[in-house]
């Protein structure tokens, strides 16, 4: 999958992101997405999703199906483990991706009562189970210990051979242990 | 001193005899029914107002300056207009309608307004559709304020409601009853039928929130089925 920024500018307020990004994408299987922190990642991910409209410049090639894991869970309080992926996909599919996940015991349990880093695989479940063209996942490892890393990232390589995944991280072993390419974001700015 | 205050066990009594009397029922849901109408009414009506200027900025700016009038001015203004433009038996239950409708519609509002914008924003990402955001996040996001102003109203509506016969003096009501104690001096009758307001109002806040209760519930189950 191709995708190309031309000229994009983008800022919040006063605070110019992008003065004049211009780049093209390769995404096959997993690419990792990499640079400083407020540099602009979670910017860049959501330019590409169309959450952010950019002052000017144009984005080609991403798909209109797309899937968006925010940096934070953002999952349904009132709503149980299982029903925050339902709320995506059928309740067959649902449970199979908690269990992916390795949360099939605590499907029936609210949020609140999960610990971070239960709650980010149920997150990531629910990104998972939504169908579309290509994932993007903002620091989706974010508050796993090692081990359950390592399980996580099995399952994005095994989802990544049907749809490419760009992922944002800051840290440079998770990079390498997951993805086949590693972009920085810098590499794409214009140099001052 | 009897005139002044009664004893509660005096007024005990009272209530126990005027229990014995069919009269007694006959007035308690004559008003029950008339302010229970006004309420359910209000509730309807200010549920609607909400979602329609939640939908639209300028609905919002219409009706919000005539919510905050109704809101502020005194109870007692709007019952004598009413007598002037309805029937006396009609006033109670548009009294009780007026002084639930504001409060139904501003919690509603501002509740809406407060629904998470980062659920907002990842239901978006996700494509659901208008009808999932209403079932999945807008309706569970506003319920417990929903609840809180149910409960509130209650005590609103009684209290205009009964303000509104004692004025109006409809035939078979309690606030007519309230209206003759004063008058003939009969200081047991008026905190007997008191009491019986009052606790008309607890049932009835208790009514609602089991209500409310149950059809949350419900409609919980439904939605994960």
């Amino acid at each position: 999958m191709k995708i190309e920024l031309q000229n994009v500018c983008m800022a919040y307020d006063d605070k110019i992101i992008f003065s004049d990004l211009t780049c093209t994408l390769h995404l096959d299987g997993i690419t990792a997405l990499m640079g400083e922190s407020g540099g602009g990642k979670t910017t860049f991910l959501r330019l590409l999703c169309g959450l952010e409209t950019p002052q000017s410049g144009k984005i080609c090639g991403m798909p209109k199906k797309y899937t968006f894991m925010f940096q934070e869970n953002r999952l349904l309080p009132w709503a149980t483990a299982l029903e925050n992926v339902e709320t995506v996909c059928n309740a067959e599919a649902a449970a199979d991706w908690l269990a992916a996940v390795g949360l099939a015991k605590e499907a029936d349990r609210l949020p609140s009562v999960l610990s971070g880093g239960m709650q980010r695989r149920v997150a990531l479940a629910r990104a998972l189970a939504h169908e579309s063209d290509i994932l993007l996942l903002d620091e989706p490892f974010k508050g796993l210990d090692t081990a359950l890393r390592s399980d996580m990232i099995q399952v994005l390589q095994k989802q990544a051979k049907s749809r490419p995944i760009l992922l944002v991280t800051h840290d440079i072993q998770e990079a390498r242990e997951c993805a086949a390419d590693i972009l920085h974001l810098q590499q794409f700015l214009p140099k001052a | 001193m009897s005139v002044l205050i009664a004893s509660p066990a005096v007024v005990a009594k009272r209530i126990v005899q005027l229990m014995g009397t069919a009269d007694f029922w006959v007035k308690t849901f004559y008003s029950l029914f008339g302010i229970m109408k006004g309420y359910l009414l209000g509730v309807l009506a200010g549920v609607l107002l909400a979602v329609l200027t939640s939908v639209s900025k300028a609905l919002y700016s219409f009706f919000k300056p005539m919510l905050t009038v109704i809101k502020t001015t005194p109870v007692v203004s709007f019952i004598i207009l009413a007598l002037v433009w309805m029937s006396k038996t009609q006033v109670p239950v548009f009294i009780s309608f007026l002084m639930v409708l504001p409060i139904i519609w501003a919690n509603l509002t501002t509740a809406v307004r407060e629904t998470d914008p980062l659920l907002l924003e990842m239901a978006k990402a996700y494509g659901f559709s208008p009808l999932k955001i209403l079932h999945r996040i807008y309706v569970p996001s506003v319920l417990p304020t929903f609840l809180t102003a149910l409960t509130t109203s209650v005590g609103f509506a009684w209290k205009a409601g009964i303000a509104a016969e004692v004025i109006s003096t409809p035939h078979n009501s309690i606030g007519t009853q309230l209206y003759n104690a004063k008058v003939y001096l009969e200081t047991a009758d008026l905190f007997a039928w008191t009491v019986v307001v009052i606790l008309l109002s607890m049932l009835f806040e208790k009514g609602i929130i089991f209500a409310v209760g149950k059809i949350s519930g419900k409609a919980h189950k439904g939605e994960s089925t």
